[in-house]
């Protein structure tokens, strides 16, 4: 699979990020050897492998009891974004969803 | 308009009743000041990490028991990616390809109907975004990131609106049952968005769905429905083809508006949060969360016609509250006799809870005292309508029946000397009236029994006094 330049500007939307045409073009050779490389991995007989999803599938997760805590202090939490006002974090407009 | 056959698929999503969040210990209280149940977990900072709430997942596999479903002892978190000032993280955690309950299924339309259940899956809520009118910026409330949901997605079984809103009230019964969602639809507690396409009527091939978001109300995805199939129809009528778009239901203007087409679609790249590891169900929960789940509403249902020999419709509207069923079975334990009882619940009972907008925990009259005040009716000791003045005391004040009655003297005069009395009189007050019935006008009957009651004050014996009428109403014919 080759990166070409519609998957770049694919990802960049999908990342809201916004590359020059000397980064677009760099990206695009490292992401094709990146895939180059998945691709040479593809060629691993694995048919009598289960996929993976975890590190490790000895282990399993941990479950907690429902029990509250208190969270972090709201002033300092809202000390800390790009803008706030009136206890709630201030974002440009949205409309959708 | 040709015949097109209709089909409808659900992603509902129901909020859990736990005290903390799916993956952190903030509180889940509904109504509090803006970010104040908010930490490092749910808002994302760098270096925060998951761990799983183990009342959720046993909500989960609850769900996933009484709808039939297999429950997966080994299940996955997925990171579900997108951009959006509700979600901090930029990822949502949920399950994808290994959820934790499938193939289940639910029946609606009193059993006729079973609809399938493909999925019942774990994940987290988004925050609250509010927009204000004039208002250049959006605020962001992050108290519900994190809360924990299910999503309960169906098989596109259903096939028509009124199904679609039978289904979600099937589902949203259930969910109350088991105690895991308040169901309140309007805060949000029970959401639901629908995916509808439309094909000719005898063809196997599904065609093009649209999906119809931010229906909070078992109207709301009717109508919403009937709008988009409508739309649908009107378009392939015309010989056009059906979009892939993403709708959104406008409740106030009764009509859906597109959201997003398939081009702007979202690419959430799903792939295995790497944060948890696989979760795993061991036999011991599943048996012990088996042993939790109550006699379900079919299952109610079934007994209720069956033992108690109720109508299959009084069964059905016992049924769909726990709390109003259990009221009814155990006035109908007191009284031993069901169906005077059912009269009674679905009729004064619903209305008194409807009226003063309570549930029935909060009202005052008992199993016990309702079957007292029914049993006064059936031995004769008052009338219907006496009884139902002596139910809205009871409902009031919580008086046992028997002392309502002796206090306002509403004993029903059964005794025929009594009564004859009184009917003797009000032959004798209305002549006019007497001689109209004699001459054939069978109607005044009524009128002469309506002023019997009001001479006693509405105690007398109905049926005796319109007899005790009728008789001496012929001995005048005679004279
Ligand atoms: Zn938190």
């Amino acid at each position: 699979m080759k990166i070409d330049a519609r998957t770049i500007t694919h990802l960049e939307k999908l990342a809201r990020i916004e590359l020059t045409a000397q980064e677009r073009e760099r990206l695009s050779e490292q992401l094709d050897r990146i895939v180059g490389y998945v691709e040479q991995l593809q060629e691993v007989d694995t048919t009598d492998v289960s996929p993976t999803s975890a590190v490790t599938h000895q282990a399993h997760t941990q479950l907690r009891a429902d029990e509250p805590r208190k969270g972090l202090e709201r002033d300092a939490i809202l000390s800390q974004a790009p803008d706030a006002k009136d206890g709630y974090f201030r974002v440009p407009k949205v409309i959708e969803r | 308009m040709p015949s097109f056959e209709t089909i409808i698929g659900l992603e509902v999503h129901a909020q859990l009743q736990t005290k903390s969040k799916m993956f952190c210990g903030c509180s889940t209280r509904f109504g509090s000041a803006p970010n104040t149940q908010v930490c490092p977990v749910c808002l994302g900072l760098p270096g925060a990490l998951p761990v799983v709430n183990v009342k959720a997942v046993e909500a989960a596999v609850k769900m996933g028991l009484a709808t039939g479903c297999t429950v997966a002892r080994r299940s996955v978190f997925a990171r579900k990616n997108y951009f959006y000032p509700d979600c901090p993280k930029n990822y949502q955690i949920s399950q994808y390809e290994h959820p934790l309950c499938s193939n289940g299924f639910l029946h609606v339309e009193g059993g006729e109907k079973r609809i399938g259940i493909t999925r019942v899956h774990l994940e987290e809520d988004a925050g609250k975004l509010i927009h204000l009118e004039g208002d250049d910026h959006s605020y962001a409330d992050m108290n519900r990131v994190g809360v924990p949901l299910i999503e309960i997605v169906s098989e596109p079984d259903i096939r028509s609106p009124r199904q679609a809103a039978s289904y979600m009230q099937k589902l949203r019964t259930i969910v109350r049952y088991l105690e895991i969602c308040d169901g309140n639809m309007e805060e949000g507690s029970l959401r639901c968005d629908v995916n509808v396409s439309l094909r000719k009527k005898g063809s196997d091939k599904f065609g093009t769905k649209t999906e119809v978001k931010n229906l909070n109300s078992f109207k709301a995805v009717e109508q919403a429905l009937e709008f988009e199939i409508e739309r649908q129809a009107r378009l392939l009528g015309e010989g056009r083809k059906i979009q892939q778009d993403t709708l959104l239901w406008d409740s106030v203007k009764g009509e859906s508006q597109i959201m997003r087409s398939k081009e702007e679609a979202h690419d959430y790249r799903y792939f295995p949060e790497p944060d948890l590891l696989v979760l795993d169900i061991p036999e011991s929960l599943i048996q012990r969360v088996d042993t939790e789940i109550p006699e379900l509403p079919d299952a109610k249902l079934d007994r209720f016609v069956s033992d108690l020999g109720l109508p299959k419709y009084d069964a059905e509207v016992l049924t769909s509250s726990r709390e109003i069923a259990g009221y009814f079975e155990a006035t109908a334990k007191e009284l031993g006799d069901a169906k005077a009882v059912s009269n009674w619940v679905m009729g004064e009972v619903l209305r008194e809870l409807k009226d003063k907008k309570i549930d029935i925990s909060q009202f005052k009259i008992l199993p016990r005292q309702l079957a007292a005040l029914i049993a006064e009716v059936q031995s004769g000791g008052i009338n219907m309508p006496t009884a139902k003045d002596v139910f809205r005391d009871m409902a009031g004040t919580g008086n046992e029946a028997k002392d309502i009655i002796e206090k306002k003297g509403l004993k029903q005069i059964s005794d025929e000397g009594a009564l004859d009395a009184v009917v003797v009189s009000v032959l004798d007050n209305y002549p006019q009236e007497v001689a109209k019935y004699l001459a054939g006008k069978d109607k005044l009957l009524k009128f002469l029994v309506g002023q019997v009651m009001k001479e006693t004050r509405g105690k007398a014996h109905p049926q005796k006094a319109t007899d005790l009428l009728k008789e001496a109403l012929e001995k005048r014919r005679g004279s």
